[in-house]
C-alpha cells in the first residue's frame, strides 16, 4: 500500500470509529504528543476522540538523506481516546487489518514500554507493538500530562508510518517507499534532510538560538498570566523545538540539558494549569 | 461436598518480566484470604500467560470452619441481684452476643471469676464467601509499576478485560474495574475469535488448549513444546538451538503459543565476537542462536512467534530483516571500535563520570592500577606488567560504541580489542575477567592477573562508594556493593592472596581524596560479613567465626583454615576450659583498668603457681614459634598447646590473689594474665569468643 493510502485507510477507519480527523498543527515538535489536540486533549473529564498525520521533527536524527533508516523529519499518525475504550487493543489490530496487515498471518508483539516525555512532564503506560520483530507503534495509556494526575485516562495510539510503509512494500531503504504510485518518498523529502540536517548541524546560529528559547520562555510565561493558554503553549513548544536544534548543534552540556529540559516542562506546566482553570466546571475547581 | 474454585483474571498484555512474580504472589495471597476466611482446601496451583493469571483451588470446602469464640464479661458477682434475677449488664452482655443470661458461663481468672459467653460463630456458604475472596486476591496483587484505566481507579499492571470465575459449576458472581465475572475465557487477541465457554474448572486448561488457535496455559507445558519445538528446527538444519534459560522464560512469559520458525544469516555476520553476537540475538530480538556440538555459532536463527504459523514465508522475512539491521548495526559499532582501539578510549575515561566527588573513570583507572600493583608485589616482573597493563586498560571498552549499546559486554569487549591491539594473551585474558565473578556464585576470574585487577577494581568500588557515604541498607544495594564484596572475598581465597583483608582494605581507602560523609570505617565489617557466609557454608560455627574475625593480621585463607582447626578443637575440654579462663582475664583486665603494665618479672612470683604459668606460656611460645603456622595441622597443634595453660591458669585463680594491696605483684600479676591473654585471645583466634557449653 503506498505511503499516502496508508494515511488515508488509517483515517478512514478511525473516522468510522467515530473519530474526529484533526489537521496536523502548524508548529515544528518532536512527536504527536504535543499536538494540543493531544496535550489539552488529556487534560479534563470532556471526552474526545480524534486522529492526524503529525510531522515530527528530530533534528538530531537527520542523516542529510543518507542513512536508509534515519530521517531528520518523519510522520506520526496519532489517535486519541478518552475515555480509553474496553476494546482499545481490538480497535488497533482491526486497523493493521484495514491496511492489508492481517494479524493472523503476521506475529504480533507487545512489548513493555512505558512512554515517558520529560519535556511535557507526562508519562503512561504501554506498549511498543512489534509486527514480524520491527517496531511499527507506540501505545499508552497516559497516566500523568504536565504534572497531572489524569482522569479519565486516555488511549493514544502512534503509528511510525513510514515503518508501517517499509514493511508494508517490503522496502529495506525508507527513500525507496512508494508515496503515490509513481513518486517516491526519496523524490519527496530527500532534498529537505539534506537541507535540515546542513541546517541543523552545521548552520544553526547558536546564540540566536538560544535568544529565540529566551524570547519564547518570556512570552509564554506573560501569556499564560493572561489566561491565553494556547498561543503560551505555542511559544512552549518553540522553546523545545530550538532546544532540540541546540542539542544537534552539540552546544548543550548535560547540565544544560537538564536545565531547559526543567524549563520547558515548567511552561507546559504552566499552560496546562491555565487550561484546567478554564476548562473545569467551577464546583469542581 | 468440596469442589475446586478457579479465578482467571484475563489482562491486556502484561509485561513479561511480572508474570512469574504475579503467578507467586497470587498463590501466596490466596492461601492467606484462605485461611483468614478459615476455608480447608486440598491444593493451590497458579499458572498463566500474559494474558490470563490463573489461580485454582482444589478440593475447597462448601462452607468455612465454625469458630469457637469466647467473650469475657463482667464480673461474676454482677450476674444476679440480691434477689435472684439476672441483672441488666448480664442480659445485656449475653444478648450482645447472641445468648440468654442463663447460658452465661463463669469462669475462675487470675482476677478473680468472671461471666464469659461461649458461643458458637457458623461458617458461612463458600459460595457466598468467595466473591468478596476473589475480588480481594485481585486487589492483593502489587506488580512493580501499577497503572489506572478505568473509573474505579484499581491499580493493575495492565488492564483487566475479563476475569472466570467458578466454584464448581457455578459462577461467582462479582463485579471489579467494570468487569463482571463470567463463565468465558478470552482466546489469543490476534485471532479474534468469541470468547470460549469454561464450565468447570479442570475445564480452563484443556478447553483453551483445543482451540482452534491452542493456548498453552500451562507453564511447564509451554516450556517443554518451546524447546522441543527449537531443538527439532535446529536439528532440521544439522544444529543445536543456544538453549539460554533467562530467554527461555523471557519467550514463555510473552508467548500463549510459542511456534518457533528458522531463517538463515548472513555468513559475514559469523566474524563478529560471538558474546556481540549472542548478545543482539537474546537481548534485542528475542532469538536463539543456533551452534554445532562444539558449540560454534552457525549463520541461522531461531525466532519464535506466538500461535500456528500461517505465512510462514512472510513471517521469516520480516524477522530477518530485522536481525539484519540490528547485526549490521553492530557490525557499524565494533569496526569504530576497532578503528579506535583500546588506547584511544582510555583517553575518554576523563570525561566518563564515577561517583560525585570521586572523579571521572580515568582517576578510577589509575587507582586501581596502583592497587592492583601492591596486591601484586611479590609476584615476578613479567606477570606485574600484565597486571599493570590488564589494569591500565580494564575500564577502557566503557568508551566504545559496543559497550555504550551493549553494556553487559563490558570486559568481554575489552578482552577483544586488546587481543586485536596485539597484547599479551595474558593480559587481555585479565581484561575479559575483569568483572567476574557476575553474581554470587557465579565463575571467578581464571587467571592470576585476572584475578589480581578484578580484586583491585571491586575493593576500589567499595572503598569509593563508602567514601561517598553509599552504603548499603537492607534491600536498598542499587551498586550492587554486596555482590562485589562477596566478588571480593571469593577472590582472595581462590587466588590465595596472602595479604590480610584489613591491609587491603585500607590500602584501597589511602589511595581515595577524603570526602566529608566517608563511611569508609564500617567497610572491614561490611565484607567480614560476605566472609562470614562463606565460613557459614563451609558448617563453621557462630562462635568460631566470632573467634576468627577479629584476627585482623592474618590473610582470609589463614582465617578459613584455623577457624577448621577450631571448629574440630573446641570439642577439647581443656580447650574449653582455657577458652572459659581466657572471659575471666578479659574481665580482670578490664577491670584493673591499668593503664600500662610492666613486664613480667620473675623474681616478683612469690607462689608457684605464677611460676608454673609463666613457664606454660613461654613454652608454648616456643612450640608455636618453632615452625610457620599455615597448614589446618599445623593450628590443630597450636590449639592443643593453648588447651595446655588450661590447668595452670585454672590453679592461679585458685590459689592466687590478684588484687593485693602491693602494687609491684598487683602490676606483675596483671601482667602475666595480659601475656596469656594476648596468647588466648589475639595471636591465633578470640578463645574468649567461643560459647562454653
Amino acid at each position: 500500500m503506498n505511503f499516502q493510502d496508508i494515511i488515508h485507510t488509517l483515517e478512514n477507519y478511525w473516522k468510522k470509529q467515530g473519530c474526529l480527523i484533526v489537521q496536523p498543527y502548524d508548529l515544528e515538535k518532536g512527536a504527536g504528543t504535543f499536538n494540543p489536540a493531544t496535550f489539552f486533549g488529556s487534560l479534563t473529564e470532556k471526552p474526545t476522540n480524534c486522529c492526524y498525520v503529525e510531522p515530527s521533527r528530530r533534528p538530531a536524527d537527520g542523516r542529510y538523506g543518507d542513512n536508509p533508516n534515519r530521517l531528520g523529519k518523519f510522520h506520526q499518525f496519532q489517535v486519541i481516546l478518552k475515555p480509553a475504550p474496553k476494546n482499545v487493543q481490538k480497535l488497533y489490530l482491526d486497523s493493521l487489518k484495514a491496511l492489508d496487515l492481517d494479524p493472523k498471518k503476521h506475529d504480533v508483539r507487545w512489548i513493555e514500554d512505558d512512554w515517558q516525555s520529560p519535556t511535557l512532564g507526562a508519562s503512561g503506560v504501554g506498549w511498543e507493538v512489534w509486527l514480524d520483530g520491527m517496531e511499527i507503534t507506540q501505545f499508552t495509556y497516559f497516566q500523568i500530562m504536565a504534572g497531572f494526575t489524569l482522569k479519565p485516562i486516555t488511549a493514544e495510539i502512534t503509528y511510525g508510518l513510514e515503518r508501517i510503509a517499509m514493511f508494508s512494500q517490503k522496502k529495506d531503504n525508507v527513500f525507496d517507499v512508494m508515496w503515490n504510485d509513481t513518486t517516491t518518498y526519496g523524490e519527496m523529502v530527500k532534498e529537505s534532510e539534506r537541507q535540515f540536517s546542513h541546517y541543523h548541524f552545521e548552520q544553526a546560529d547558536i546564540e540566536n538560538l538560544r535568544r529565540y528559547v529566551a524570547e519564547n520562555e518570556e512570552e509564554c510565561k506573560k501569556l499564560c498570566k493572561l489566561g491565553l493558554y494556547l498561543p503560551a503553549y505555542d511559544c512552549a513548544m518553540k522553546v523545545s523545538h530550538y532546544f532540540n536544534i541546540l542539542e544537534a548543534r552539540g552546544a548543550i552540556s548535560v547540565s544544560d540539558r537538564t536545565n531547559i529540559i526543567t524549563k520547558i516542562r515548567s511552561l507546559a506546566k504552566l499552560c496546562a494549569q491555565e487550561y484546567v482553570k478554564a476548562n473545569t466546571p467551577e464546583e469542581k475547581l | 461436598m468440596n469442589k475446586t474454585a478457579l479465578l482467571a483474571i484475563e489482562t491486556e498484555h502484561l509485561p513479561a518480566r511480572f508474570l512469574f512474580g504475579a503467578l507467586e504472589q497470587l498463590k501466596t495471597n490466596t492461601e492467606n484470604i484462605l485461611k483468614e476466611n478459615n476455608l480447608q482446601y486440598s491444593s493451590i496451583n497458579t499458572f498463566g500467560t500474559y494474558r490470563r493469571l490463573v489461580v485454582e483451588i482444589k478440593e475447597l470446602a462448601a462452607k468455612a470452619a465454625d469458630i469457637q469464640k469466647e467473650v469475657k464479661g463482667p464480673p461474676a458477682a454482677m450476674l444476679k441481684d440480691k434477689d435472684g434475677n439476672y441483672t441488666k449488664q448480664a442480659e445485656g452482655f449475653a444478648q450482645k452476643n447472641g445468648l440468654k443470661a442463663q447460658d452465661l458461663v463463669i469462669v475462675e481468672t487470675p482476677k478473680g471469676p468472671f461471666l464469659y459467653a461461649k458461643c458458637v460463630v457458623k461458617g458461612q456458604e463458600t459460595k457466598n464467601l468467595l466473591p468478596q475472596i476473589f475480588e480481594k486476591i485481585i486487589r492483593s496483587l502489587v506488580f512493580p509499576k501499577n497503572m489506572v484505566w478505568e473509573e474505579s481507579c484499581l491499580h493493575f499492571a495492565r488492564p483487566i478485560r475479563n476475569i472466570v470465575a467458578l466454584y464448581g459449576t457455578t459462577l461467582v458472581k462479582f463485579e471489579i474495574a467494570g468487569v463482571k465475572s463470567t463463565k468465558t475465557s478470552l482466546p489469543m487477541l490476534s485471532f479474534g475469535a468469541k470468547p470460549v465457554k469454561i464450565n468447570e474448572p479442570k475445564d480452563y486448561i484443556p478447553v483453551l488448549k483445543n482451540l482452534e488457535q491452542p493456548i498453552l496455559a500451562d507453564i511447564e507445558e509451554r516450556k517443554q513444546t518451546l524447546i522441543k519445538a527449537l531443538n527439532q528446527v535446529a536439528s532440521k538444519l544439522g544444529y543445536q538451538p543456544d538453549l539460554d534459560e533467562d530467554l527461555i522464560k523471557e519467550t514463555i512469559s510473552f508467548t500463549e503459543h510459542p511456534v518457533v520458525l528458522s531463517g538463515d544469516m548472513d555468513i559475514k555476520f559469523l566474524k563478529l565476537p560471538k558474546e556481540l553476537i549472542t548478545n543482539v540475538f537474546k537481548k534485542q530480538l528475542r532469538m536463539f542462536p543456533v551452534v554445532n556440538k562444539k558449540g560454534e555459532l552457525q549463520p541461522h536463527f531461531l525466532a519464535v512467534r506466538d500461535g500456528i504459523s500461517v505465512n510462514q514465508d512472510e513471517v521469516r522475512h520480516g524477522f530477518k530483516n530485522v536481525m539484519t539491521a540490528r547485526l549490521t548495526d553492530a557490525v557499524f559499532f565494533f569496526e569504530n571500535d576497532i578503528k579506535t582501539g583500546l588506547e584511544k578510549m582510555s583517553q575518554k575515561l576523563p570525561s566518563i563520570n564515577f561517583i560525585d566527588g570521586l572523579g571521572n573513570m580515568a582517576q578510577k583507572t589509575e587507582r586501581v592500577e596502583k592497587l592492583a600493583a601492591f596486591i601484586a608485589k611479590d609476584l615476578p616482573k613479567e606477570t606485574q606488567e600484565h597486571i599493570r597493563q590488564a589494569a591500565h586498560f580494564a575500564y577502557a571498552d566503557l568508551a566504545s560504541s559496543v559497550v555504550y549499546e551493549f553494556s553487559e559486554l563490558q570486559g568481554y569487549m575489552g578482552g577483544v580489542y586488546a587481543d586485536k591491539a596485539a597484547m599479551p594473551k595474558e593480559t587481555s585474558i585479565a581484561i575479559s575477567e575483569f568483572y567476574l565473578p557476575l553474581s554470587a556464585s557465579s565463575a571467578l576470574p581464571k587467571t592470576l592477573c585476572g584475578a589480581i585487577v578484578s580484586l583491585a577494581g571491586k575493593l576500589d568500588s567499595l572503598a569509593a562508594n563508602f567514601a561517598a557515604g553509599q552504603v548499603p541498607s537492607g534491600s536498598q544495594d542499587p551498586f550492587a556493593l554486596r555482590r562485589q564484596a562477596m566478588g571480593a572475598v571469593r577472590i582472595i581465597l581462590d587466588k590465595n592472596i596472602n595479604i590480610p583483608l584489613a591491609e587491603l582494605i585500607n590500602k584501597a581507602i589511602e589511595l581515595l581524596p577524603k570526602l566529608e560523609n566517608s563511611k569508609t570505617g564500617e567497610l572491614l565489617n561490611f565484607t567480614k560479613q560476605r566472609f562470614t557466609t562463606l565460613l557459614e557454608q563451609e558448617q563453621i560455627s557462630a562462635d568460631v567465626i566470632d573467634s576468627v574475625l577479629p584476627i585482623e593480621n592474618k590473610s582470609l585463607n589463614q582465617l578459613v583454615i584455623i577457624a577448621k582447626a577450631l571448629n574440630s578443637a573446641k570439642n577439647s575440654p581443656a580447650l574449653m576450659q582455657a577458652a572459659q579462663s581466657a572471659k575471666r582475664i578479659s574481665n580482670i583486665l578490664k577491670k584493673s583498668q591499668s593503664q600500662k603494665l610492666p613486664a613480667v618479672k620473675e623474681e616478683l612470683f612469690s607462689c608457684n603457681q605464677e611460676k608454673v604459668l609463666y613457664n606454660t606460656f613461654k613454652d608454648i611460645k616456643k612450640r608455636l614459634a618453632l615452625k610457620d603456622l599455615s597448614a589446618q595441622k599445623d593450628y590443630s597443634e597450636a590449639f592443643s598447646s593453648l588447651a595446655l595453660l588450661a590447668e595452670p591458669l585454672e590453679n592461679f585463680f585458685k590459689e592466687v590473689m590478684v588484687n593485693v594491696p602491693e602494687i609491684d605483684i598487683k602490676n606483675n600479676r596483671l601482667a602475666l594474665l595480659s601475656l596469656t591473654e594476648n596468647l588466648l585471645t589475639k595471636d591465633i583466634a578470640d578463645l574468649s569468643k567461643l560459647q562454653i557449653k
